[in-house]
């Protein structure tokens, strides 16, 4: 059969895609509701962890956010984690009490991407949530202080905060080549470094496909030996946030999700959010419609590129890509690569730079997409299904349940 | 015995070490100690050659386009060399230009009001300065903010910012509409109202014409790069920082630069006069080597056997401009003069974006496909263009569309690498015989440091 057959192609990618229960009943949200009410008003009662304290209103009066401005970014916020509308006052509570949250940021084997990224984020951004409002007690990037007076910065940030702070990892860790990255005055290498902060954060977050997967470094022949993170640390709570860069919204999501729960979000196979990775770049994709009509771009420039056809037969991986870029986009909702033409490199898949990347569709390609199983493995499929961390509850005060539902099946069915 | 200080600054993404020798209360050596490495020349070995076009993007998060731009070259300069010319399209040159213009503004915009002004907070230790502060500071964030409105021109064409890859062999992937267009017109044109306002203190297309220090003095009002001026005088930096005082600069850019190379006087640049020199890097010809006098991860660059500073400054210097000119006759190539360079680079590149928003022809072509498929070119290509640090060379060699070879000089080996056996670095140069710590981390700053790009 002609792999690039209509009818073989429609076959293929209008299986029913992966599910995930956006609805689980009013009891069940009404529960969460609680819980999440008496978690935000702990942390409220809670002091900040800098002393200086300025009003969140304040900080949105400084970038001359509108309250309404902040407002569409609660909804955004609150349908990205899949949580229905009445919890949006709850998600802009949240936003109010980041600053009882501290971070430590390090990058390793990294390009500042994901920091860059971050940096452009959406509105109110990071630059105001995060960056502002988020207690960040040590940014290699951002930070003012430098060298030795950074060091002690960040050694005073892991004893004073110990076993409370979330640890964002930016870069690949080069396990092959100690060599590859060392820091500090009394050299430490990449694996060092990460294991010894580890150790005493609360949970780990690996922002983009290099932190994730090993990324751009990681690829063949992998000169420094370069790996994810959680093959390096273990006993403790990862989330990996892949693609590259790390969507900013995806960041943000996460740590409302963990203010507002004290939990992780429950995560798929390779420990990505279902909530940011639970469909495919292709289930939402804007060029979507043409692809189901059978209308492809050729080649660049051609009568398909100018009306907008879709790119699979150009190259791109949007069917085998589980991301939200398609809803979400990049630089405050500007754009995307397909908007521009571009088609999907499948960034947010391990080992995307030697199996999915650039010019070869997958049609006449011998890559197997998705994990061997074919298009249609929705996202739990491919991989082992370990949903464990996911039950990790963590942080100072963790209480009980999650947004989407932690073991998903037998519980969730029953409280509804 | 001299006292040796070791000072690890870590202000940019990634670890650039500043290793100082001091003697008699002066540095008398400095050691430029780049120690991450990823291997991008070896990982592109054996991969297809339009590969390239995404791994490159991702060497830096800051100046990947430009990345892309340099390897998209080297692949039509393959074809060239192939005896089959592409002829790429205008408004895909325009494009590349503008995108490129708009990243080169995002990156001094940051570098300015993120790293250059807090050195000052420091030094000056005044309340006068509270609105550089980082984070809290009002600049600061007007400045995070309009170094986020300028990349949303490169995410109208190219899809996304960091890490774009829309730029192919024979063009680009994009087909702006007018509409796309007046938005990316909107976008220069509130940031040329911010650089204007806030950087400048006057019309830019009156500083533009300004042509000496005093000049610029009189005609604008109160400004950031008038403090800035100021300062550097009261600190002893318009004189300090000095390098070796020659400049490269590899393309042109209609309305922005000209290309070329001045020791004396300004020459044409020969990309085979370009050589690198491994014996103090950790990355040699047969491998990779930790001998205790290697301390880079980085490679040497030299043009005709000597350093030269790749920067801004060298684009103004080659291009001829005569405010340029004049400031290096009175100040050399100090600390002051290299910044201001960047600085007035805002306004050059916003003027120039807008001319080229304003050439493009949204009926004519955006790309053109290569006369033959990639599959079928063999040989050598060389990939030149100016990324925000200065001079960027993409070169590679292909058998049948697969890369056998890939080498990356980027602007911050030319400045930031380690030392031959005649001489130092650019940087390295410029640092010795500063007088205090705070001073020769700022003159390794002016440089503007960017370590992924250094080893990558």
């Amino acid at each position: 059969m002609n792999i690039t057959d209509r009818e073989h192609l429609r076959a293929l990618f209008t299986k029913p895609t992966n599910y995930i229960n956006t609805n689980r009943g009013d009891a069940y949200y009404r529960e969460l509701y609680k819980k999440m009410e008496r978690r935000l008003a702990e942390l409220r009662a809670q002091k900040p962890v800098r002393e200086a304290e300025m009003k969140f209103e304040e900080y949105l009066k400084v970038w001359e956010l509108t309250r309404r401005d902040f407002l569409k970014w609660v909804s955004a916020t609150t349908a990205m984690l899949m949580l229905p509308p009445q919890f949006e006052p709850l998600v802009a509570q949240a936003a109010e009490v980041m600053n009882r949250i501290p971070i430590i940021w390090i990058n390793i084997q990294d390009c500042a991407g994901n920091t860059e990224a971050l940096l452009r984020s959406y509105s109110p951004t990071v630059d105001e949530l995060i960056l502002e409002y988020l207690s960040v007690e040590y940014h290699e990037v951002i930070m003012a202080a430098a060298g030795d007076q950074a060091e002690q910065n960040l050694e005073k940030a892991v004893k004073d905060f110990d076993g409370k702070y979330l640890l964002f990892v930016e870069g690949s860790i080069p396990v092959g080549m100690p060599e590859a990255f060392t820091i500090g005055r009394h050299p430490k290498t990449g694996v060092e470094h990460v294991k010894h902060l580890a150790e005493h954060a609360a949970a780990v977050i690996a922002v983009g496909s290099c932190a994730a997967f090993g990324g751009v470094p990681a690829a063949h022949p992998n000169p420094t030996g370069a790996v994810g993170v959680m093959d390096v640390v273990k006993g403790k709570p990862i989330i990996n946030i892949p693609a590259c860069p790390a969507n900013p919204a995806n960041i943000t999501g996460v740590v409302i999700h963990y203010i507002l729960t004290g939990e992780i979000p429950e995560l798929d196979s390779l420990l990505r959010p279902k909530f940011a990775f639970g469909y495919r770049i292709h289930d939402n994709c804007e060029r979507r419609a043409h692809f189901d009509a059978g209308e492809f771009v050729e080649e660049w420039g051609d009568f398909g590129a100018k009306n907008n056809f879709c790119l699979y037969k150009m190259g791109c991986k949007g069917p085998f890509t589980f991301n939200n870029c398609s809803i979400v986009r990049y630089n405050e909702g500007t754009n995307w690569p397909i908007g521009v033409g571009r088609g999907c490199i499948g960034c947010s898949e391990p080992n995307f730079w030697d199996v999915y990347a650039t010019e070869r569709p997958i049609a006449d390609s011998p890559i197997q997409p998705p994990a061997g199983r074919g298009v249609e493995s929705t996202v739990d499929q491919f991989g082992l299904g370990v949903l464990t961390a996911t039950a990790v509850g963590i942080g100072i005060h963790a209480v009980a349940s999650a947004l989407a539902g932690k073991k998903d099946k037998e519980e969730n069915k029953e409280e509804v | 015995m001299p006292k040796v200080r070791k000072t690890v600054l870590n202000r940019v993404e990634g670890e650039i070490q500043l290793k100082l020798v001091w003697e008699k209360g002066k540095v008398k050596d400095a050691f430029i100690i780049a120690p991450n490495f990823r291997g991008f020349e070896f990982i592109l070995e054996e991969k297809p050659a339009l590969d390239a076009l995404v791994i490159n993007p991702r060497i830096c998060g800051i100046c990947g386009h430009a990345h892309l731009i340099a390897t998209t070259k080297a692949i039509e300069n393959l074809y060239e060399n192939a005896g089959l010319k592409i002829d790429v399209p205008k408004n895909a040159k325009l494009i590349r230009d503008i995108t490129l213009g708009a990243e080169i503004i995002q990156n001094h915009l940051r570098w300015f009001y993120m790293f250059v002004m807090p050195d000052f907070l420091k030094l000056e230790k005044s309340k006068k300065l509270k609105d550089f502060e980082p984070i809290k500071g009002y600049k600061w964030q007007k400045a995070v903010d309009f170094s986020s409105r300028i990349v949303k021109v490169i995410a109208i064409f190219g899809g996304q910012w960091p890490h774009t890859s829309y730029s192919v062999p024979g063009g680009v992937v994009c087909d702006p509409t007018t509409f796309d267009l007046t938005e990316a017109k909107s976008i220069v044109d509130s940031v040329v109202g911010f650089a204007q306002q806030e950087i400048f203190g006057m019309d830019i297309e009156d500083y533009l014409s300004v042509s000496s220090e005093e000049e610029y003095l009189k005609k604008s009002k109160n400004s950031d790069l008038k403090k800035f001026i100021f300062m550097c005088k009261k600190h002893q930096l318009d004189h300090a920082g000095k390098s070796y005082h020659r400049f490269l600069t590899v393309c042109d850019m209609e309305y922005a630069f000209s290309k070329g190379i001045t020791k004396k006087k300004r020459r044409n640049f020969y990309v085979e006069k370009v050589r690198e020199i491994d014996s103090y890097s950790y990355l040699t010809e047969n491998g990779f080597s930790f001998d205790k006098n290697r301390y880079s991860w980085a490679k040497a660059v030299r043009y005709n056997g000597l350093p030269y500073e790749t920067s801004p400054l060298s684009r103004r210097i080659n291009s001829r401009e005569k405010l340029f000119i004049n400031l290096l006759k009175h100040y050399r190539d100090s600390y002051m003069v290299r910044m201001w360079a960047r600085i007035d680079e805002i306004a050059r590149m916003l003027y120039a974006m807008k001319m080229w928003i304003e050439s493009i022809k949204p009926s004519e072509p955006f790309y053109i496909p290569p006369p033959a498929d990639i599959k079928e070119i063999s040989g050598k290509g060389v990939g030149l263009c100016e990324a925000a640090r200065g001079s960027l060379i993409h070169q590679l060699t292909v058998e049948k569309g697969i890369i056998k070879k890939y080498n990356i000089i980027t602007p911050s080996t030319w400045n930031l690498g380690p030392r031959c056996e005649k001489y130092l670095s650019p940087a390295e140069k410029a640092i010795t015989g500063i007088d205090s710590q705070l001073k020769a981390e700022m003159i390794l700053r002016s440089f503007d440091v960017c370590s992924v790009c250094t080893t990558h």
